[in-house]
């Protein structure tokens, strides 16, 4: 609970209209895209930084909880009020700053829209490099803070690799400016990309300055269908290892592409067990040349169907139907749970195996979806959080999925962050002295423990 | 909420909080607020319905704050249909707080024809005495002198109740004109009289029409609109007609889509409502047309177009009931692209709704402002001078919003084509 005088004071900040307590507004902030649910006690929505400074100030010294939080779409739990106290949506600082053509960079408050920045640098001939399947809802603050990546991180990265300057309000109200614009930068500590990653437990973004590419000048999607998942593996293996990059590669078996089937009008045809996405971009007769090595390699690795997507329109069905997969799933059952298991890609049929022999061991429902290409793993689990039986096997499968990943050589995510998820799993990542440091500096940066406590590190020990 | 039929709103379960209503929710676009989100409004759904949450004045004003668009339902990967949850949400909430009584009184006046007429005297009476005075009103966002005029003479009583096709008789149709055309588009209604018997229909517009209900019944005020629903039905579920014309977008998805959902949810709830009504509603709303989706579909039967040296630019604006609602994008475009004379532009965000959402824009005029200041944007980048829209609220918002100096007109696409294949000298208007 949050005294009536410090809502007050909370009020005379940023206004009675964007301090909510009321139970139907905090019940609308009480959930993100993971399935546990936990009731703030107040909302809070800033519209400039000298507000979220304010607000700071007057958390630290009550010592409330903050949880910032961008469109809450993460996977993991990690916009939710876990512990109560107030949600800081910085939705409402959606501003692009600035836009620099000739520096390849853009300013941005957080609250940007993804896809609105994209939509926005492309008269520019440019891009964000980041392209997560929820781009058309997640923040950029949100993406940084989670180090998002999307199918294209293959090519061009994850959030990390683009950002090269931040604003960020720390837990005692200072607001502090890290980075430049420049692409080259060797002075002083790396405080920008501390921050990517750090689930909004260390500051609060309140800008960020991101780097741009040059948007690739054509694009070609193909879509291969496999009769079986160890033929698309194998296909590839072979496409990483023939010297092509392709910019996105994701991979689907038989169960997904059952759920997207029709979608937006994409059909695939009978007997279709795995179905793999390729993109590849650059110039028009390069790639020209690239997808007929690409269709080659799939058709020595038995495909059964071979789409071509060329034009930018024919790009997009194909994807669309990719990117909806996250919301068809209710389709099918009541609580999904996405997987984030990420190994070295060589890795990649190993841990497929591993994941078909473990959905068999405790009988769930798992639908399989790898960005292939960059060794990242999402079992998509169907199941249901009310099915106490269930859960117990879906978390001792999610810990032998880890511990095979972990023991491949690979990382508990990929780009969903740690979270409330996998929290429990990362001292089979990181050895004591490792998350001694990372304790130690958020106790510098947030002696309090204000700042979306409890993801990811249990900071008390 | 002890007494609410769960059943119906059982969807809310297949949300997977992916949030991609948000991305398309216009509301949510100029509030970023998740309370206004579909996501968030499908959460409250489900929690009043699990008794976890009761309504209260705030779970109210949230309900109201939609525009009842359906962007959400077209985007959503699992099909919840948001628009019907929230309008369902809104008839439990009337259930405990009433209707606002200016609603009520507006209401009161749709509910029956003779009422309706009255009202519309009333409003020539009072536009002619308030005139002077009129830059100073404000309906919501829309002046009172950007208002249009009333009808000298209702629709209805400048046609006959059978107008024979011209030479030969190729199908004969019911037409459901609608409050807006009797009352304040008169042009609109004698363009699609005028089309259709020239495509050689015989048009019959049933006597004592009135309200379709749905302002009615989406404000949660169900009860009071079921005999509009009754009286609709009565009127146009008769056998032997090829089709229901329906010129209004709103009206179209009413028939279509709104009728037989709101009857049996409303059975189930035990009003007195037969089986039989229910049966012919459905009829009904397969037989119901668009008039730009009719023409479309038998333009075989146009006369030739008049060619026209003069060349203007005319965009066109989706109306969330005829786009969303009837799924009907592609043949309006078609129809206005053959045209002669016509350059079709096409804006940004066409299909985005312009914030009218029938009493949304009078009980939320800053968030309604906001939408409709970006259609406008929109609008005037494509620098065209007319603007089609097969709406009479999207003609009415939009048109309101633009100044006389902006240069631009607003028209029903059925009037262009009524100028395109006018006999020379023109028959009627
Ligand atoms: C359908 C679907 C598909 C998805 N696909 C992908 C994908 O392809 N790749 C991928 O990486 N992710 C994906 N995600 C997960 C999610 O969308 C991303 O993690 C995204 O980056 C979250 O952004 P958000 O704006 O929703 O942030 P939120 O979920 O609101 O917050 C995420 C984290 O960032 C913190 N945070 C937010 N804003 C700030 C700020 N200004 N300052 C400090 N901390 C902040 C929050 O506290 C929280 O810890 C998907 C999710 C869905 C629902």
């Amino acid at each position: 609970m949050i005294s009536v005088s410090i809502i007050e004071e909370i009020i005379k900040v940023v206004g009675e209209k964007w301090c909510l307590t009321d139970p139907a507004d905090m019940a609308t902030y009480a959930f993100d895209g993971f399935f546990k649910d936990y009731t703030p006690d107040a909302v809070v929505l800033p519209k400039k930084t000298a507000e979220v400074s304010d607000v700071l100030q007057i958390a630290n010294r009550e010592k409330i909880n903050i949880v910032p939080r961008g469109a809450g779409t993460n996977l993991s739990g990690t916009s939710v009020a876990r512990r109560g106290g107030m949600i800081m949506p910085l939705t409402r600082m959606d501003r692009i700053i600035e836009i620099d053509s000739v520096n390849r960079c853009a300013i941005v408050q957080p609250g940007v829209v993804n896809a609105e920045l994209q939509k926005a640098v492309e008269p520019f001939d440019l891009m964000y490099g980041p392209d997560p399947s929820s781009w058309y809802v997640s923040t950029v603050g949100g993406n940084i803070s989670l180090n998002a990546g999307g199918p294209r991180a293959l090519k061009y990265g994850s959030a990390r690799d683009h950002l090269i300057g931040l604003e960020v309000v720390r837990a005692n109200g200072e607001i502090v400016k890290i980075g430049s614009k420049t692409s080259k930068n060797a002075a002083g500590l790396d405080l920008p990309h501390l921050f990517c990653g750090a689930e909004g437990t260390l500051g609060i973004i309140t800008e960020a300055t991101v780097r741009l590419i040059p948007l690739p000048e054509a694009k070609h999607t193909l879509q291969a269908v496999f009769g079986n998942l160890d033929d698309a593996c194998e296909a590839v293996s072979e496409i990483v290892s023939s010297g092509i990059i392709p910019s996105a590669m994701d991979l689907l078996d038989q169960i997904l592409i059952n759920l997207i089937q029709g979608y937006g009008g994409v059909q695939f045809p009978d007997g279709a067990s795995a179905l793999l996405l390729i993109e590849i971009d650059g110039h028009p007769q390069a790639i020209e040349q690239e997808s007929e090595k690409i269709k080659q390699i799939c058709h020595n690795n038995h495909a059964i169907d071979i789409v071509l997507a060329r034009t930018p329109e024919e790009n997009e069905v194909v994807w669309r139907a990719r990117r909806s997969i996250g919301g068809t799933f209710s389709k099918v059952c009541k609580t999904l749970i996405n997987e984030d298991a990420t190994v070295p890609v060589s890795s990649l049929p190993d841990i497929m195996k591993k994941v078909l022999a473990l959905r068999e061991k405790y009988k769930l429902n798992i639908g399989i979806m790898a960005h292939a290409g960059d060794g990242n793993l999402h079992p998509s689990i169907m199941t249901d959080a009310q099915n106490q039986d269930e859960m117990k096997r879906v978390d001792q499968f999610a810990e032998e999925l880890y511990r095979e990943a972990l023991s491949l050589g690979g990382s508990l995510s990929g780009e969903h962050g740690i979270g409330l998820a996998k929290k429990s799993f990362m001292s089979m990542q990181f050895e004591e002295t490792a998350l001694k440091m990372m304790r130690e500096i958020k106790r510098l940066l947030d002696p309090n423990n204000i700042l979306n406590p409890g993801s990811y590190l249990d900071e008390e020990r | 909420m002890a007494n609410i039929d769960k059943k119906i709103f059982q969807e809310y379960d297949q949300c997977n909080k992916c949030g991609l209503c948000q991305s398309v929710c216009p509301v949510y676009k100029v509030t970023k607020l998740e309370s206004y989100s579909p996501r968030g409004k499908v959460r409250l759904t489900k929690q009043i319905c699990l008794d976890e949450l009761s309504i209260s004045k705030r779970v109210k004003s949230i309900f109201e704050t939609c525009l009842l668009c359906g962007a959400c339902y077209n985007i959503c990967p699992a099909n919840v249909h948001g628009n019907h949850l929230f309008s369902g949400m809104r008839w439990e909430i009337s259930k405990i707080y009433g209707v606002d009584w200016r609603k009520k009184l507006l209401y009161l006046v749709l509910n029956k024809p003779w009422r309706l007429k009255g009202s519309a005297k009333m409003g020539r009476w009072a536009q002619k005495v308030f005139d002077p005075i009129l830059p100073s009103l404000q309906l919501g966002n829309i002046p009172a002198n950007r208002m249009p005029e009333f009808n000298r003479k209702q629709f209805n009583e400048q046609v006959d109740e059978i107008i024979p096709a011209v030479g030969d008789i190729k199908g004969r149709v019911l037409y459901f004109h609608g409050c807006a055309t009797n009352y304040l588009f008169e042009k609109t209604g004698l363009a699609v009289v005028d089309v259709l018997t020239q495509m050689g229909f015989e048009v019959h517009v049933p006597a004592g029409q009135g309200c379709c209900g749905l302002p009615i019944f989406l404000s949660g005020a169900r009860d009071m609109s079921l005999q509009c629903i009754k009286s609709a039905v009565e009127k146009f579920g008769r056998d032997g007609f090829d089709a229901i014309i329906v010129d209004c977008a709103t009206c179209g998805s009413t028939f279509k889509n709104e009728y037989p959902r709101v009857l049996k949810e409303m059975m189930e709830s035990s009003n007195d409502i037969s089986e039989d009504l229910l049966v012919t509603a459905r009829k009904m709303a397969e037989n119901t047309f668009d008039i730009l989706q009719f023409v479309a579909k038998y333009e075989n039967l146009f006369p030739e177009m008049n060619n026209s040296e003069k060349i203007v630019k005319l965009t066109y604006h989706d109306p969330c009931h005829l786009s969303k609602g009837q799924l009907v994008k592609e043949e309006p475009r078609r129809l206005l692209k053959r045209i002669p004379g016509i350059e079709f532009v096409e804006a940004t965000g066409a299909d985005e709704c312009c914030g009218g959402g029938g009493s949304f824009q009078v009980d939320y005029p800053a968030i309604s402002k906001k939408i409709i200041t970006q259609k406008m944007t929109n609008i005037k980048k494509t620098k065209a001078h007319i603007v089609a829209t097969g709406c009479p609220s999207c003609l009415l918002t939009i048109g309101a919003a633009f100044k006389p100096e902006d240069n631009i007109e607003l028209v029903h696409p059925i009037t262009l084509i009524q100028a395109a294949i006018a006999k020379k000298p023109n028959l009627k208007v």
